[in-house]
C-alpha cells in the first residue's frame, strides 16, 4: 500500500510541472499588462517601466519562469501584484473557504445520492422512484448559478430564512452563523452532482441486485438489511470513484456559485486576479487547485485500492 | 475468516467516513474559531453604541470583488478611495461632500490654509492643522507630511515604497520639490506655474509615520490615519470593519461602526439589500429601481464628474472630418438610453462636463437627437451612403456601466444614419492595454469606448492637448487645436478659480464643437439605501461623506 501511494506521489511531480508551465504560458500569451491595473492610465512610460522592472517583468520569459519556480519550490508563492500582500495570505484562507463549501456539497450530494439511488434501484417501478428520476434529470440540466439565484429569491428575499451572501453576518460570526450561510451555496453547488451521482448509484445497485449471489442470499433467507450491506460493499468502489470525480466537478461549479453568493473562496480570488492580470495569484491559485485535485484523486484511488484488492495489485 | 475480512472492511469504511467528517468539522471549527475572536471584538465595539439607542452600524455592499487594500493609496480604484481611503485618511486638502446641489469643491483638510508666493507662482506654502493626531496617537505635523511625500517621491529615503510610488506618483508629477519650514508649515515647489495642484493633492493621503515604520511591509494590515473612521479588522474577500474616531478633527461621525462588504455580483448585492444583510448597495441592477422604490428603499442619483464617450480616431478615415464627428453626435438618442435602457441611472452628455458644473458651456453645439441633421452632415462630408467602421468596446469594468447593452444601443442609432459599426468587445484590462498603445496600425479602428473621471482639470490637458498626442501622452485620437491648447495653458497658470473656470468653460465649448469624441452619457452614481439609513447627502462627486450618516 505504501509503495502504491509513493509511486502515485512521484507521478504528481511531472503533472504539476506541466500545469505550472501551461498556466505560466497562458498568462503571457493573453494580452493585457498587469502594470495597467497598478498605475493610473495617465502614468508616463518611465513610470510604467519602473513598475515593470520592480515586478521583474522586464526579464526574459524563461528567466521569469525559472525565478518563479525556484521560489515556489521553497514554498514562496510571491506577492500579489495588485494587492501588495503575500499570495499565500490571500490563497490559503480562500482555499479553506472553498474546501468548506465543496466538502459540504460533496457530503450532501453523497448522502442524498446514496439514499435516493438505493431506493430507486430497489423499487424501480414505484411512483416515488419515477419522481426521483425526473428530479435528478432536471438537476443535471439546471445551470447552478441560475439555481443559486432562484434559491436566493425564495429563501432569502421572499421568506427571509437564510442569508444570501457572504460567510458570516457582517461584523459577527460563529459556527451556527456559518452553517446558516452555508446552506444555500451548498444546495446550489451540490445540485448537478446529486443528479449524476444518484443515477450512478441507482444503476450500480440495480446491476448488483441482478447478480446470482443476491439470489443465493435471498434463497438462504438472509435478512434484507444484511443483503443491503453486501450490495453496498460491492457497489462502493464504483460509487466512490464517481464521488471522487464529482469532487472535481464540485470544485469547478463552486467558482460560479462563489461569485453569486459572494463566498470568499479561491474561485473568487482567481476570477478577480485574472481580470487584473495579477499573474502570481493566478499561477499560485491554479497550482493549488491542481494539487488539491491530484491529491484528491490519489486519496480516492488509495481508498479504492484499500477496499478492492484487484486494483492494489494491478 | 471471511467474517473477519468483512469486519476489517467495515472498519476501514468507518475510518474513512470518520476522517472525512473530521476534515469537514475541523474546517468549520477553524472558521468558527477565527470568527469568535472577531465576535468578541465586535461586541465591545457594539457596547459603546450611540446615544440614540439604536445600533449605529452601517453595512455597505461594494461592487469590488475584494476589500480594498487600506494603504494610503487604496486598491479597487475610486471605490477604494470612497469607502476606505477617505474614511481612514485625510489629504492636505479634502473634498467638500456636504452639498448635493453643486459639484464637490476642494476644502481645507490637514492643511488649514495655503497660498502661492506673490513673486513666484510655483512656490506653494501650506499651513498645517494643529492638534491633529493619528489614530495611534502620533501627532500630525510637518514631519508626517514630509514622511508621506518621501514614501512616494524620494527614492533615496529609507521609507520610499516603490509600489506606492507607482500607484500615486503620477499625482505628484508636477511637484518639483518640497520642504519643511517649521513644525506646522511646509512648502511645495511645482514644475512651472501649476494651478491644478490642489486637485492632484486630494489623492495623496497621509498615514501615521510611527505605524508605517513599525509595521513595515505589513502596514496595509494595520493602517493608521487621521480620518473619521479607525481600522478594526479585515477578512480577505469578506469584510472590513471600521469604527468611529471619537477625536476626529472634523467632528466625530454619528455611526459607531462601518462594515464594508465586497459583493461584485449586482443581483447578489440586490438580494443582500432586500434581505437586510446590508443597508447600502452600490449600483444595484437598473431594472430593480422601481421595485426598490416601491418597497421603501431610498434610491440615490446625482451627476458627478464622469463621462462615458467614444474616443475617435482623427488620424485617418472618415472621422478626420469634423462634420462626420458632429453627425455621429447628433445621431445618438441619449435621452432614450438614459431613461428607457438605463432606467434613469445616467444623464445625457453632449460635452465633457454636465450641466450645472462650472466648466460646462451653455453655448456649445447642443447635440439633440436629430438623425436628419446627422444624415445631412454626413452627406455634406461626402458620405451620403454612410460608411463602415469598427469600435473597440469593453465587456465590463469599473465605471463602464453596462457596456454591452449601451454599445448595442449606440450601434443601432448610428446604423439608422448610415454609419455601420462593427463592435469588437474586449475584456477591460486588454482594452486598456491596447488603448495606451494608441490606435492599431494594422487594421481600421474608428473608436475606443472607455469611461473616465473628469474630476481634475488636468483631464483637459491629458486627453486633448497637442502636447499629449500619442506617444507623448494619451491623446491617442491625435486631436489638436492651437486655440484649445492656449486656453488650457492659461487655465493651468491661472490661480483665480473663477477665471480658471471661465477658461475651462471655453475649452469645453471647443471640445463639443470639434467633437474629437462622441459624448454619450454621464453616470449618476446609482445607489440604494435602506429606509433606516438617515442623513446621507448624495454629493456631485465620486466620493461620499459618511460622518453625517446615522441609523434610525
Amino acid at each position: 500500500m505504501a509503495s502504491f501511494v509513493l509511486k502515485r506521489l512521484a507521478l504528481m511531480i511531472p503533472t504539476l510541472l506541466g500545469v505550472s508551465i501551461i498556466v505560466f504560458l497562458m498568462l503571457k500569451i493573453v494580452p493585457g499588462d498587469p502594470v495597467n491595473s497598478i498605475v493610473p492610465p495617465d502614468a508616463s512610460e518611465a513610470e510604467r517601466a519602473a513598475v515593470r522592472a520592480q515586478l521583474g517583468l522586464d526579464k526574459p520569459m524563461i528567466a521569469q519562469y525559472g525565478i518563479w519556480l525556484g521560489r515556489v519550490v521553497q514554498g514562496n508563492l510571491g506577492d500579489s501584484v495588485t494587492r501588495r500582500l503575500p499570495v499565500t495570505e490571500m490563497l490559503l484562507p480562500a482555499l479553506k473557504n472553498t474546501v468548506i463549501l465543496t466538502a459540504a456539497a460533496a457530503v450532501t450530494a453523497f448522502i442524498i445520492a446514496l439514499v435516493v439511488g438505493v431506493y430507486s434501484a430497489y423499487y424501480p417501478n414505484s411512483r416515488i422512484a419515477a419522481l426521483f428520476n425526473g428530479l435528478s434529470l432536471a438537476s443535471i440540466g439546471l445551470p447552478n448559478f441560475w439555481a443559486a439565484l432562484i434559491l436566493i429569491g425564495i429563501f432569502s428575499v421572499t421568506l427571509g430564512w437564510l442569508p444570501s451572501s457572504g460567510m458570516n453576518t457582517a461584523g459577527s460570526s460563529g459556527t451556527g452563523d456559518l452553517i446558516k450561510h452555508l446552506v444555500l451555496p451548498t444546495a446550489a453547488t451540490a445540485l448537478s452532482s446529486v443528479g449524476i451521482m444518484t443515477r450512478m448509484v441507482r444503476s450500480t445497485v440495480s446491476g448488483i441486485l441482478k447478480q446470482d449471489f443476491i439470489f443465493a442470499l435471498q434463497a438462504k433467507g438472509v435478512r434484507r438489511w444484511t443483503i443491503l450491506r453486501h450490495v453496498l460493499r460491492n457497489g462502493m468502489p464504483t460509487i466512490l470513484n464517481v464521488t471522487g470525480l464529482q469532487f472535481g466537478a464540485l470544485l469547478a461549479s463552486s467558482v460560479l456559485v462563489e461569485t453569486v453568493f459572494s463566498w470568499p473562496g479561491i474561485g473568487q480570488v482567481i476570477y478577480q486576479a485574472i481580470g487584473q492580470r495579477d499573474f502570481p495569484v493566478v499561477q499560485a491559485g491554479v497550482l493549488v487547485i491542481a494539487i488539491a485535485f491530484v491529491l484528491l484523486n490519489l486519496i480516492v484511488d488509495a481508498v479504492h485500492a484499500a477496499m478492492d484488492p484487484r486494483v492494489r495489485h494491478a | 475468516m471471511k467474517r473477519m475480512l468483512e469486519l476489517a472492511n467495515v472498519k476501514r469504511w468507518t475510518a474513512f467516513l470518520l476522517i472525512a467528517a473530521l476534515l469537514v468539522l475541523s474546517a468549520c471549527g477553524d472558521g468558527g474559531g477565527g470568527g469568535n475572536a472577531a465576535a468578541g471584538g465586535s461586541a465591545s465595539a457594539g457596547s459603546s453604541s450611540g446615544s440614540s439607542g439604536k445600533n449605529q452600524t452601517l453595512i455597505i455592499g461594494m461592487t469590488a470583488a475584494n476589500i480594498p487594500v487600506p494603504d494610503t493609496y487604496p486598491t479597487e480604484g475610486y471605490e477604494g478611495f470612497r469607502f476606505v481611503g477617505f474614511q481612514l485618511y485625510d489629504g492636505l486638502v479634502d473634498w467638500d461632500l456636504t452639498k448635493s446641489d453643486q459639484p464637490a469643491s476642494i476644502k481645507p483638510g490637514l492643511a488649514e490654509s495655503w497660498e502661492t508666493s506673490a513673486t513666484d507662482p510655483t512656490l506653494w506654502t501650506f499651513h498645517l492643522r494643529k492638534n491633529v493626531t493619528f489614530h495611534d496617537g502620533t501627532p500630525f505635523n510637518a514631519d508626517a507630511v514630509i514622511f508621506g511625500l518621501d514614501r512616494i517621491m524620494n527614492p533615496k529615503s529609507e521609507n520610499y515604497d516603490a509600489q506606492l510610488a507607482g500607484n500615486s506618483g503620477s499625482g505628484l508629477r508636477y511637484v518639483d520639490s518640497y520642504s519643511k519650514v517649521d513644525d506646522y508649515t511646509i512648502t511645495i515647489k511645482t514644475k512651472g506655474a501649476y494651478s491644478f495642484l490642489l486637485y492632484d493633492l486630494t489623492n495623496i493621503l497621509f498615514g501615521s509615520p510611527d505605524a508605517i515604520k513599525k509595521s513595515g511591509k505589513d502596514y496595509a494590515n494595520h493602517p493608521v490615519g487621521t480620518g473619521p473612521f479607525k481600522f478594526v479588522s479585515m477578512k480577505q474577500g469578506q469584510e472590513m470593519v471600521l469604527e468611529k474616531n471619537e477625536n476626529y478633527w472634523g467632528g466625530a461621525p454619528k455611526l459607531d461602526k462601518l462594515v464594508l462588504r465586497p459583493i461584485s455580483d449586482p443581483s447578489a448585492r440586490l438580494a443582500a439589500l432586500q434581505s437586510g444583510e446590508i443597508d447600502w448597495a452600490e449600483v444595484p441592477p437598473t431594472e430593480s429601481i422601481e421595485q426598490l422604490k416601491s418597497a421603501g428603499f431610498q434610491i440615490m442619483t446625482n451627476p458627478y464628474p464622469h463621462i462615458w464617450p467614444y474616443v475617435l480616431n482623427l488620424q485617418d478615415g472618415p472621422w478626420k472630418d469634423v462634420r462626420v464627428r458632429q453627425a455621429a453626435n447628433y445621431a445618438i438618442d441619449r435621452e432614450g438610453m438614459s431613461t428607457a435602457l438605463l432606467s434613469g441611472a445616467a444623464t445625457p452628455a453632449t460635452q465633457p462636463m454636465y450641466k450645472g458644473h462650472a466648466w460646462y458651456s451653455d453655448d456649445a453645439e447642443p447635440y439633440t437627437y436629430d438623425p436628419e441633421k446627422a444624415k445631412q452632415l454626413l452627406a455634406e462630408a461626402g458620405y451620403p451612403n454612410g460608411f463602415k467602421t469598427t469600435f473597440l468596446v469593453p465587456t465590463s469594468g469599473s465605471g463602464n456601466m453596462w457596456p454591452l447593452q449601451m454599445n448595442e444601443y449606440v450601434q443601432k442609432n448610428l446604423k439608422a444614419v448610415g454609419i455601420d459599426v462593427k463592435i469588437e468587445s474586449i475584456e477591460w484590462q486588454t482594452l486598456l492595454t491596447s488603448y495606451i498603445q494608441g490606435f492599431p496600425k494594422d487594421k481600421e479602428v474608428g473608436a475606443y469606448n472607455i469611461s473616465l473621471p473628469t474630476i481634475s482639470p488636468s483631464f483637459y490637458s491629458q486627453f486633448f492637448a497637442t502636447s499629449a498626442i500619442f506617444p507623448n501622452g494619451i491623446n491617442i485620437g491625435g486631436y489638436s487645436n492651437p486655440q484649445y491648447d492656449d486656453l488650457i495653458n492659461k487655465a493651468m497658470a491661472e490661480f483665480d478659480t473663477a477665471k480658471q473656470s471661465e477658461y475651462l468653460k471655453q475649452a469645453s465649448k471647443i471640445l463639443a464643437d470639434d467633437a474629437p469624441w462622441i459624448f454619450v452619457v454621464h453616470d449618476l452614481n446609482l445607489r440604494a439605501l435602506s429606509p433606516k439609513v438617515k442623513g446621507f447627502v448624495q454629493p456631485q462627486s465620486w466620493f461620499a461623506d459618511l460622518t453625517t450618516v446615522s441609523i434610525q
